[in-house]
Parts: structure tokens; sequence; C-alpha cells
């Protein structure tokens, strides 16, 4: 079991959403439990360069409008993760950012919020058993290109930096276009709770 | 690579901050079986800096009706009303603020795996991270361990983080650098047995000046003011000391204990001082129990005789002064040569920034640069680019502020402009480092279990308007500090401030609107100089015009070099009343709905969500503290049995004997020590040979099992013996809390 896992959809060049709308966009999730998992609260982080945006704190991870490197993007990092492969659990978090970003393209405060679905980034948060070293990523590789497998088909993995006190990312690339339907259709057995 | 952080980190921790995390972990499993009482697991838990937040007795208010949050742990308590899975703050000490780059990375990397990749810095130089589970602290205390930091009485009533000026060792103004001495002090107090038994929290400072702010010294429970003397043509270091200030709801300034106590008495005076506050502090009603009142109650002509008569009948320790010798005679040093500021190309926006965000240091060529963070939040990536600017530029040179900024020092002046663009890459580089921008919040409604108002959705959002205007502000106005607390409490200091708020709430009509109270007149200054005057409560919303009619006012009103605190006191309160009285009138919900609610929240404004502070801690007896370790000491024995360990389940039992029965001398007499024969000798005399330990039945027979091990450990370590120690250790440990129960006349099981 790693510490944290997690996956990020990045938002299409030009999307920036305004922090203050996401407020109540999650508070309104949380009154009507419209995310899997137990919602706790949001979190306003607008006010620093480049963080987590606006967070919604969940039981079981985070969801967050990220800002991270400046490319705006939907964030879930799962805490404590209980699947029973790495693949099922990057799979149930990719499937929570998709939700969120269904929800998301709902609403009118957001309009035109588009996703670059091409793309999602894995984010393994644990500096003991997956240091981002290219042994470790090769160590992690099968259950990596498993996860991309079953997420886009076909699809390549790059480790994203190599700075080795950074958590270990890879970046999953699938070969062709996927829509956020279909996506949500190969992840539908996933879930967080 | 290692299964566990425990195992990775084995060599790299100091041996007893690991032996006790292990305790603490041991707790935790006490209590996940409900073997140990959730009011002590409480205290324990706060011992170690781990706090609770908002939402985490089980439900939470969503704007329209207070639903429970149904944590997968279930009925499990890590305190009263305190769930076990409820996310949780973890709050970490730096002493006097000193960071190193290794500290910082680990820091970076904790708030990254355990929490929400942001490090946020306090108002007592401490960090504090958010949302971290129980589960997780252990490990998360060992990485910190392991670079030299601790959380131990960052929380709870104990001595918290020992504060001290940023600029301590390079100031043009100080008496002398106060860093070795607050360093020493907060080692020395560190887990000390005199400061485990207070009724309430113990604050400490050092300041090396007495007229800028420094560390704050008059609001502060134990406050030591850099002073010399020349004594037979010799310079003489020497401190003067306060006592009893505090903020809070009633705010105290602090007496004078001692003009001069040399630096060889810092120590005997803080732990007499300690003794004092254990022994006639109030331990019953916490709202009473900070040592301020006990200094006003006593007179601090009387308080001083007691701490004086302390300090003469305390046993000499060593430790009170061997660290003198060791003061290096520079406590820092610089990584790169000094040089002046060169013709160099500025960048666009230093200017600004060096006006408010540079101190030239006393050290020619050098300066201290403040790192202004936003309501003193930085990210895991950030902290990770600023250890990196550390490294090029002033290695392990960094320090957190009371304002919750980060501060780099011996920044050669020639680096400043190539310094600033590294800052401004990161995000780092905001100009108006101690201004009207840089405002102070406590976390308030959004994590804490207190609070009443969004103080951080108000620093937050007069932040970003103030910033916007900073270019055209008269200089009068951009000076001024605003800090804002989320209730009465005063943990963003609002008292000292020119202008303060801390929240409450009024009612219209069915609805609740929330408000901050408008305190005016603080000074920082002087150490604290003085505590501002409140004035009314105003509509948090409204709150940005009340700020800039005060403020247009004051700039209009002013007479030539009047500061702010004169003109207020010339104004006076009635007149600031009646300038606020236009947003003090309350509309009805329906005429005006946005009033009601908080900054930075949709949600319909409730205060349903306020819980029982954990600012105090539960004051839970020493003897309870003590036992408990005893009892995880114990649970250690049971787990090296079962891993066949028979050497250390027979060691750690008989070590839970030894740690039980300290835990009942102490109840007598507080100075014996941690050397096996004195507890036996002083057990013995005191609670055998008197019949104190004896019951009904078995009379002496458990105290026995101890001596009979103490006389002659076990030729063998056999899995017998260990069964057979561990059984003997369950019934001393249950013998002891009886002989507490009776000897301090609670009755238990009467016949």
């Amino acid at each position: 079991m790693l510490q944290r896992i997690g996956t990020k959809l990045f938002l299409k060049e030009g999307c920036d959403p305004d922090p203050a709308a996401l407020i109540p966009i999650m508070q309104g999730w949380i009154q009507r439990r419209q995310l899997p998992g137990l919602l706790i609260d949001v979190a306003d982080y607008s006010h620093v360069h480049h963080g987590p945006g606006i967070m919604l704190i969940c039981n079981e991870g985070d969801l967050s409008v990220d800002f991270a490197e400046g490319r705006p993007g939907i964030l879930y990092m799962r805490k404590r993760e209980h699947a029973p492969t790495l693949p099922d659990g990057l799979l149930a978090c990719v499937r929570q950012c998709l939700l969120a970003a269904e929800l998301l393209q709902r609403e009118d405060s957001l309009p035109g919020l588009q996703l670059d679905l091409r793309q999602t980034r894995v984010i393994l948060s644990d500096r003991l058993r997956a240091p981002n070293t290219p042994e470790a990523f090769a160590s992690r590789r099968g259950e990596l290109a498993l996860f991309a497998y079953r997420l886009y088909g076909d699809a390549s993995l790059d480790r994203v930096h190599d700075d080795p006190r950074e958590s270990l990312a890879v970046s999953v690339n699938a070969a062709g276009e996927h829509s956020l339907a279909e996506l949500l259709g190969r992840t539908a057995t996933a879930s967080v709770s | 690579m290692s299964e566990s952080w425990k195992a990775a980190l084995q060599d790299r921790m100091p041996q007893d901050w690991s032996h006790e995390i292990d305790i603490f972990e041991g707790q935790m499993e006490l209590r996940r079986q409900d073997r140990l009482d959730e009011k002590v697991f409480a205290e324990t838990r706060l011992r170690r800096g781990v706090y609770g937040q908002r939402y985490d007795n089980g439900q939470r208010h969503d704007g329209i009706e207070t639903r429970p949050l149904d944590f997968p742990s279930g009925d499990l308590t890590k305190g009263p009303d305190t769930m076990w899975d409820a996310p949780g703050m973890q709050r970490i000490k730096v002493p006097y603020g000193g960071l190193s780059i290794a500290q910082m990375e680990a820091l970076a990397d904790l708030a990254e795996e355990y929490s929400d990749a942001i490090l946020h810095v306090t108002t007592r130089q401490d960090f504090q991270l958010h949302y971290v589970h129980i589960d997780d602290t252990p490990d998360l205390m060992r990485r910190l361990a392991a670079v030299g930091l601790t959380t131990r009485e960052a929380c709870g009533n104990s001595v918290r983080n020992v504060t001290a000026c940023p600029l301590a060792g390079v100031c043009r103004d100080q008496t002398f650098d106060v860093t070795p001495y607050s360093a020493a002090l907060a080692n020395f107090l560190l887990g000390h047995d005199d400061v485990q038994d207070f009724g309430r929290k113990f604050k400490v400072a050092f300041s090396g000046c007495e007229h800028h702010a420094c560390a704050l010294v008059n609001m502060h429970d134990l406050g030591f003011l850099a002073r010399t003397r020349e004594i037979n043509g010799e310079e003489q270091r020497g401190f003067t000391i306060y006592v009893g200030g505090g903020l809070g709801t009633v705010p105290h300034q602090a007496q004078v204990l001692e003009e001069f106590a040399t630096v060889d008495e810092i120590m005997p005076i803080s732990q007499a001082v300690s003794r004092v506050f254990a022994r006639h502090g109030e331990k019953r009603n916490r709202n009473r129990a900070r040592i301020k009142f006990l200094v006003a109650s006593l007179g601090i002509e009387e308080f001083r005789r007691l701490v004086r008569e302390e300090r003469e009948s305390l046993p000499r320790d060593e430790a009170w002064t061997d660290w003198i010798d060791d003061i290096p005679e520079e406590w820092e040093r610089p990584l790169r040569a000094g040089m002046a500021l060169n013709g160099s190309k500025r960048p666009a926006g230093f200017d600004e920034w060096y006006r408010t965000n540079v101190y030239r240091q006393r050290q020619p060529g050098y300066s201290v640069i403040t790192v202004n963070l936003p309501l003193g939040d930085i990210t895991s990536w950030q902290m990770r680019q600023l250890a990196d600017i550390a490294r090029e530029y002033v290695s392990d040179n960094v320090r957190t502020t009371v304002e919750q900024n980060i501060v780099l020092r011996w920044v050669p002046d020639a680096d400043l402009p190539a310094l600033y663009s590294a800052l401004q890459a990161v995000g780092l580089g905001d100009a108006g480092a101690g201004t009207i921008v840089d405002i102070t919040a406590c976390p308030g409604t959004d994590t804490c279990k207190l609070g009443i108002a969004s103080s951080r959705g108000l620093a937050a959002e007069l932040r970003q308007r103030l910033a916007v205007r900073n270019a055209t502000m008269p200089d009068a106005v951009k000076d001024l500090k605003i800090k804002i607390s989320g209730c009465f409490n005063s943990c963003g200091q609002h008292h000292v401030a020119d202008i303060g708020f801390f929240g409450n709430s009024r009612r219209s009509g069915n609805h609740k609107v929330p408000h901050f109270q408008v305190v005016l007149g603080g000074q920082w200054d002087e150490n604290a100089g003085s505590f501002g005057l409140a004035m009314t409560a105003v509509p948090a919303k409204s709150v940005p015009q009340v700020l800039d009619a005060l403020t247009d006012r004051y700039v209009a009103e002013r007479e030539r070099g009047e500061s702010f605190q004169s003109w207020v006191r010339r104004l006076g309160r009635k007149e600031v009343r009646a300038m606020f009285q236009q947003w003090t009138k309350l509309p009805t919900y329906e005429e005006k709905p946005d009033l009601f609610l908080d900054w930075g929240d949709s949600r319909s404004y409730s205060i349903g969500d306020i819980g029982v502070g954990e600012c105090a801690g539960e004051v839970v007896s020493l003897f309870s503290i003590e036992i408990s370790k005893a009892e995880s000491e114990h649970f250690d024995a049971l787990l090296a049995l079962d891993e066949g360990d028979y050497r250390q389940a027979e060691g750690r039992s008989y070590q839970a004997m030894l740690m039980a029965a300290r835990a009942l001398v102490r109840t007598q007499y507080l100075d014996v020590s941690l050397e096996a024969d004195d507890i036996v000798s002083e057990f013995r005399t005191r609670f055998y040979d008197t019949e104190l330990f004896f019951d009904r039945f078995a009379k002496g027979k458990f105290a026995r099992y101890l001596f009979a091990r103490h006389a002659s450990p076990p030729a063998r370590n056999g899995e017998r013996e260990a069964r057979q120690r561990i059984e003997e250790a369950q019934l001393f440990i249950e013998a002891t809390h009886s002989a507490e129960a009776r000897v301090n006349g609670v009755i238990v099981n009467p016949a």
C-alpha cells in the first residue's frame, strides 16, 4: 500500500477557472452528496501561487481544481489506498476526476471548461516505497502500463521530473482521442469508496 | 528498501525521541482497543502536537442542515467527541523559528504525503499541517525527528514552542544574540518533569531589544529581554524576566519577575516558575488557568517570593549551565562574503520589495529578506524551491516569524536582485512584508473548532483589495498592521495590531450574521507594549468598507507625526463607534442576504459547528499521563512477546513497573530521578514501608514483584520468564492505579 496515489486531468489550454466560483460548487456537492465517498469540507488555497486551488476534503482522498506548475487540472489524491492493486487504485482516482469534470462542465459559472483527456498525470507520493528514481519507475512500470491500458488502451508512459525530491509522477499519454463519456465507461467498475 | 520509516530512520533519530514516538504509537493502539481512557489519550495526543479540527465530532452543517459524517472507524474516538478518522492538525515546533535546508525539504515531503501539500506558519513560529489522519502521525514524527524537529508539547497543557526575534544575531539594535539562550531553554524544558502538570499551556519568548516588536515578551507567560550590566569592568549578560503576560479573552501585560538574571539563572528560574505554576495554578477552571491569572491573584511580589523560595529548594542540575561553555562565538555563519548592492540592473518590482522586505543587518554587506507568505501558507513545491534558494545564497540561515513569514538571513546585498528574481519565479516575491497587506490570521472557521467567523477568508479578501491599492496608499496607512482572529481567543494576536478583528456573531430575525469585533490601537512595537481597545462589532462583509472609512479618516485627520494609536486615543471610543454606526444596524435576511454569508463560504452562516476547543487540552493529572506511558511500555512488552523477542519483553515489563512506580512516587515527590535504584528506593520508603500501596487482600505482594526483579534480573530470557514478568507488570500497574486512587481520596470499590 502506498501512502498517497493520485491522478490529474489537465484542463485544455486557455481554461483558467475562477477559484471563487468553485467554492459554492463544491459546497453544493457536499450538500447533495454528488461524488462518491465521505465529503467533509472545502478548503480555499487560491491565495498561494501554483497551489492546490480549491480543494474538496474527503475522508478517502482530496479532490482539487489544482494549479500546480501553472497548469490547471482536476486532481484527486487518494489518502490511504485500499484497492487490491495499484492499477485498481489509480482507476478509482481517475474516475473521481472524471466524475468531478462531468459535474463542473454542467456549471453555468464555469463556461467553456474543457479537459485535455489525451493525458493523465499519475502521482505516487510515497518516498519510502516509490521514490522518484529511474529504478522505482522501472519497478512500477508494469502496474502503470496495466493502468494505462485499462484507461486508454494504447498509451505510453513518461516519468515527469528528474528531481529525486519530488513525488514520482508519470505522464500517461493516450495514442488517440477519448471522450469523457468513454473514459467514464472504461472506469465504471472503479470506486474510491 | 526498508519496510517502514521506523526501520529506515532508526539510526537517524535521537534515541529518546524515537522511543517517545514508539510510546505514542503504543498508546494509539491501546486507545484503538479501548484500553486507554479517551480523556487521557486526548491529552497525550495533544502533547504530541496532534490536534483536533473542525467537524471532528462527526457532524457538519452543510448550509442546509447539520448532517452526520459517518467515518469508517465508527464510534472509535481519539478524545471526547473527537472521531478517530476525522482529519486533524499536526503542529510542529520550530524553536526560535530556526530552520535548516534539510528540515525545509522534510517538511515539504510531509505536507505532500500526509497533508494537503500546504505548510502553514503559525504566530508562534511553528508549522502546522492540516487534514492529517492520526494513523499517519507516528511516521510523520519519525521523519521530523530524523531532521531534528519534534512535535512534543506543541499543544496541550505544557510549554509550547519557545519563540525568539527572527532578527536575533543580526539586529542592529540588539543587546546581544538571544538565539543560543532560546535554543537552550527550549531544549531544557522539552519534556521536563516540571512542565507536565500545568493546568494550561505556557508560552515562552526571547527578545534581544526592548523597543521593537522582537518577540513580544509583554504578552507571554514567561518572557526574556536581553540586558547587560558591568561588573568589575566586565560586561555581564543577563535578562529581565517577565511573567504573567498573555492575550486570550482577557489580555494581561506581563510584569517584571526579575530585573536582571544572569544567563546561568534562566533555567533554574524557569524551572522554579514552572513548579509554582504547577502547584498553585488553577486546574479545574480552564478559563482561569493561565499563569497570568495566578500572578494577578497572588500579586507579583508574592509570586516572586514563591519563585525565589522554590529556586532555593531546587536540587542542583548540571543541565542548568553545562550548555553555556558550548555557545559558539557566532551562532551562524554566512555562506557567501558580504558585498554591497552594486549598480547591477534591478528587476521590475525590486525597489518596492527592497523597501518593505529587506532589513539591513548589523554586519556590513548583509541583509535579511522576508518571504511574505499569504496567510502564512506555502506549498510543498515552493518550500523545495525556497530550500534551493537558501542553498545557493544563505545555507541554513532561515527562520520563521510570528508574522507567519519566513526570513533568509545573511544575504549578501549584491545578491539581492538575483535572489529577488529567484523568489519571483516561484511566486514568493511579494512585497509588503510587515505592512498593511501582510495580514496575520489564525485558522478561524477554516479548520478551528472554536472559530466563529472566517479570519482567513477576511484576511484573503483584505489582502487582495489592499494589494491593488498599495502603490497609491499613503505611507501612514501602508505601515499599519492588521491582525485577525476567528474568535475572542486571540490566536491571530488582534490585541497587538493597529487594527485588529476578532470573530463573533449577531442575530437579525431568525438568522445569524457573522461579525468581527473591531479592536483598535494595539501596539506591536515595544514588545507588544499595549493592547488595543474593542470598539464595536460590524458584519464580516462590511469590514472592507469599515477599514476604508477608518484609514481615510486617519489620513485626513492625523496631526503631524501622530501615530495611529495616538489618533485612536484622541478620537475616543465614542467617536469611533459613531463612525461605525452605519454598519451596525442589521438589515433583514430578505433585504440583504449576502450579509448573512461569511467570507469564502457560500453556505448560510451557522455557529452550529463550533465545538469544544482543544487549545487547553484536557486537564488530566500528572499521574494519569505518566501511568499511561507505563501501560504503553507494557503493551510493547506484549508485542515483543508475540514476536518471540523474550529478552525485550521481559525488559520492557520491568521498565513498565519502574515507570508505574515513578508515576506514583511523583504524586508525592517530584524530584525523583529516572535511575532505577532511586525509583525503587523512593517507592519502598513512601508506599511500601508506609503500607499505602497495600490493598486489603494482596497486601504488598505486587510491590514485591518489582523489588524482586530489581534485585535480580533473570538468569535466562526464555518465554516463561517473559510471560511471568508481563503478568507481574500487569498486576503491579493495576495495583498502582488503586493505590493512587486510595491515596488521593478516590474511593474504588468500597468494601
